[in-house]
């Protein structure tokens, strides 16, 4: 199971450099809300990646 | 050959390595806009004054580190904001000429650079302040593809550098660069945390703790993907 975490978690890492690349694609593309959007999104992807890295309260 | 006159050398090297860049940068994003025909008498003092502390910090540091710095860096920083805020639209994207001001953005981080520090060359044992014995080993070893974790993180924040040069409207362009450089770092500091933070090195906990510390992400994102989903369907 630990190490099915940590595959959730390279793989949200992934995606966060898909959406980020995206939001940013958007932006050039004249696709402001969209962009908004994505960059958003990546940025809640990345948090969620790093977040179950090191969960509140575990040993160090 | 003297303690003195080695270490002479390197302090020369070490100002060079802030002075060059920083002349370039001060050049081409300063100086150059600021002595344009009909730029103010104060915003050229300005200007002078940041090119006199750039050029005085490295100079004083040499015998007072902590001011050299101060002046060095936050004087001539503050400085170079003030002659630009005293620019003003003289300095808008529009009136920009990108080569210029990309030289001028690479010399500004070479010049952050240069006022870093490094180890100095040669093996650290041979140091005669070395604690002999035998070599300590590492208490612990990489996570399994640790380097393939980070390289995704690596590529992500390149891919993400390149797409932003799609955007074709100038005030635009700036943003989508600047959201770029943020995407980036927070790529590459995420994807080194994923790559050395994973519990093959220390006491394991839960997987179920480890997905609860992510939930509000987790549930936000899931509500973001929803509600594009559900726009997707409406549209």
């Amino acid at each position: 199971m630990a190490r099915a975490v940590d595959v959730i978690s390279v793989l949200l890492l992934v995606a966060a450099a898909g959406a980020f690349a995206v939001g940013v694609s958007a932006l050039g593309d004249r696709r402001d809300l969209d962009s908004l959007y994505w960059l958003v999104v990546g940025g809640l992807t990345l948090r969620a990646a790093t977040d179950m890295l090191r969960p509140k309260g575990a040993s160090r | 050959m003297t303690a003195t006159s080695v270490e002479r050398p390197v302090s020369l090297t070490a100002r060079s390595n802030v002075l060059l860049p920083g002349l370039l940068a001060w050049i081409s994003t300063v100086g150059v806009p600021a002595f344009e025909r009909g730029a103010g008498a104060g915003t050229r003092i300005l200007a002078g004054l940041a090119l006199a502390a750039m050029v005085a910090g490295p100079l004083v540091s040499a015998a007072h580190p902590r001011a050299g710095r101060a002046v060095g860096i936050h004087a001539t920083m503050v400085l170079c904001l003030m002659t630009w805020l005293a620019l003003g639209p003289r300095i808008s994207v529009l009136h920009l000429e990108p080569v210029r001001a990309a030289i001028g953005a690479v010399a500004w981080v070479f010049f952050a650079f240069g006022w870093g520090a490094v180890r100095a060359p040669g093996v650290p044992e041979d140091d005669p302040r070395a604690i002999p014995g035998a070599p300590l080993p590492a208490r612990s070893q990489l996570p399994l593809g640790a380097t393939v974790v980070f390289g995704v993180g690596l590529l992500g924040a390149v891919l993400a550098l390149l797409v932003a040069w799609r955007a074709g409207r100038s005030s635009h362009a700036l943003l989508a660069h600047s959201a770029a450089v943020v995407c980036a770092i927070a790529l590459v500091v995420s994807a080194a945390k994923v790559a050395v933070d994973r519990q093959d090195w220390r006491p394991l906990t839960p997987a179920t703790a480890r997905l609860g510390a992510a939930v509000r992400p987790l549930t936000l994102l899931a509500i973001a993907l929803i509600l594009r989903f559900a726009w997707a369907l409406v549209q």
